[in-house]
């Protein structure tokens, strides 16, 4: 028998209703196993000293008679999802001692749920970089191997999944950043279609692609988090109308009859041939179960990275204007006048890789330059968006491919040559661009012991299909024991 | 697109940042200028351009007085405040 905190939200949602556990007890023993273990890993930032109180709420709800799908459930959020009276840094020292005055509303629908805020999880910095090596507090290690990164940007939260420190966390995606670290650290991700999710109180990075997203420990707990979460918010304009779908029954409705593609482009030069075969096992088993899968093109995946790093620099370039030591967090010191005030706060304020992509927007919006760059881009933008239009209006259902070339990567390894660590992207910023919902999950184990990803891409607000092919897929691998962790 | 120096201090004057070590950020900048440079090779003058692929074109909700933020709250993050406001150094010299 796994003890309470190894168990999956489904699982613990049983024995939450049946008595056999408490939320307080539950969230106790995750606060103990963190103070514990995660010395270690580091996917905590801070944890929230009001989690048992919540939970005895929750406790106080469930003996009424109530239940819900995450109701006395501990849940991780990222560091950049705005919590009331509890900080909010988003990895960078310039919101040191930022209090949002409200829960961003992913998190105030999880609380109207009755889920119990854990903590905050570790990030690159703004959400900027892929192994969360661009926090500017500390690194989080990967728990299958720490002396490899979680990816990123939400390395806290799926570390916080894969080392049993949460059941369910909330990342944000805004080119990879919950997919990649998910199948770094063998878990599920996914980033719904733009829009699924308000976006409201989530610390903008690139505003036309962020979108938040569940990370679980199997299929059918990321639907559950991401039903709580979806569907339309007044306070965004972005969030979409369309009915939210029936994600946890998807889970287990089979493959049988969908046309799944296989696009040729990723699959090429780069690809690690382990993951290539284990994306491979991922098609044979759809196909077992019924799916049809072909062959397909996504003729300009190639523009894609550079098409993402003008876009995603140019908006985030006019996101983060906002940051001058005025309203909250840090301020320069010995200012002669406002100017200097808001040059210093923000030099001393951002790490490297925010301000070489401010610059690079910057850049890429400044007055001569627009439409040879961020113009540019986002023509290009519209062909990578045609790519995947062209294959849904022929038939094709959902697409198959890698998340990741390689397996996770060691520290450092990237740290010197940004472009390196751009090109670790090459598989996810597509479906970011394209605005599509976009989903990673285990593929087994590599020889080296670090868990695989597959990626699994749908329609605009068709998640009920990925959760589909996922479920399938996940059925497919052994089950592995989490990595073990002190 | 080739980058010298003078653009880089420029870029970062736009932009309120200082760099110190100019040549260095100047070579990483290039570098990725260099990459992004592929996107020459596709003809995009007849392509619309996307912006966004949200489709809610001038969502707008009816507008409902609420109660503003109490200042206090607010200003509990500030770095300085006084008096109910934000404090800045001068903005007008004598």
């Amino acid at each position: 028998m796994n003890l309470p905190e190894e168990m999956s939200a489904g699982q613990l949602r049983e024995r939450l209703d049946d008595g056999s556990l408490t939320s307080t007890g539950l969230t106790g023993a995750l606060l103990d196993r963190i103070a514990r273990v995660d010395g270690e890993i580091g996917a905590f930032l801070r944890v929230n000293p009001r989690a048992e109180e919540e939970a005895g709420a929750a406790d106080r709800r469930i003996a009424d008679g109530e239940t819900g799908p995450l109701l006395g459930i501990p849940v991780a959020i990222k560091d950049n999802l705005c919590t009331a009276d509890l900080a909010t840094s988003c990895g960078s020292r310039i919101l040191e001692g930022f209090l949002p005055l409200e829960d961003c509303t992913a998190v105030s629908r999880l609380r109207a749920a009755g889920a119990v805020v854990l903590g905050k999880t570790n990030m690159d910095e703004f959400g900027m970089g892929s192994s969360t090596e661009n926090s500017a507090f500390a690194p989080t290690r990967n728990p299958w191997d720490t002396r490899r990164v979680p990816g990123g940007s939400s390395g806290g939260s799926a570390a916080a999944v894969s080392a049993r420190l949460a059941p369910l966390a909330l990342g944000s995606d805004t080119g990879g950043s919950v997919r990649q670290p998910a199948a770094f650290c063998g878990v599920v991700g996914i980033k719904p279609t733009y829009g699924r999710v308000s976006r409201s109180g989530l610390v903008a990075f690139g505003s036309s692609l962020d979108q938040i997203g569940p990370l679980s420990q199997d299929v059918s707990d990321c639907a559950r988090l991401l039903s709580v979460i979806s569907g339309p918010d007044d306070r965004d304009s972005t969030s979409a109308r369309q009915p939210v779908g029936e994600y946890v029954a998807a889970c287990s409705r089979g493959v049988e009859g969908l046309r799944i593609g296989m696009p040729g482009e990723y699959f090429g030069e780069g690809l690690s041939p382990e993951i290539e075969s284990a994306v491979h096992a991922a098609a044979e088993s759809l196909e077992r179960a019924g799916a049809r899968i072909e062959q397909v093109s996504l003729p300009h995946t190639r523009y894609a990275i550079p098409t993402y790093y003008l876009v995603a620099t140019a908006e985030a370039s006019s996101n983060l204007a906002r940051y001058d030591g005025v309203r909250f967090g840090r301020r320069g010191r010995d200012c002669e006048d406002l100017p200097a005030m808001y040059r210093r706060s923000r030099t001393d304020g951002f790490g490297d890789e925010v301000k070489r992509r401010v610059m690079l927007g910057t850049y890429a919006l400044s007055a001569g330059y627009y439409d040879e760059f961020y113009g540019k881009a986002s023509r290009v933008r519209t062909l990578l968006r045609g790519d995947f239009l062209d294959l849904f209006s022929g038939g094709i259902d959902a697409l198959l491919t890698p998340v990741t070339p390689t397996t996770a990567f060691a520290f450092d390894a990237k740290m010197d040559d940004p472009l390196a660590m751009y090109l670790s992207d090459v598989f996810t910023v597509t479906a970011s661009l394209a605005g599509l919902p976009a989903l990673s999950v285990p593929v087994g184990i590599s020889q080296g012991g670090l868990p695989m990803g597959a990626q699994l891409i749908g329609r605009d607000f068709d998640e009920e299909t990925l959760f589909r092919a996922a479920g399938v897929v996940e059925q497919a691998f052994a089950t592995h024991p989490p990595p073990k962790v002190a | 697109m080739t980058i010298d120096n003078e653009a880089v201090r420029r870029i970062a004057e736009l932009a309120h940042l200082e760099i110190d070590d100019v040549e260095g950020f100047r070579q990483q900048f290039q570098s990725i200028l260099d990459y992004v440079g592929l996107l020459d090779e596709l003809d995009v003058g007849s392509v619309s351009p996307t912006a966004t692929t949200c489709e809610n074109r001038g969502a707008l909700r009816d507008d409902q007085p609420r109660r503003s933020p109490d200042t206090e709250a607010v200003l509990r993050s500030a770095p300085e405040s006084g008096d109910g406001h934000f404090l800045v150094p001068p903005v007008i010299q004598e």
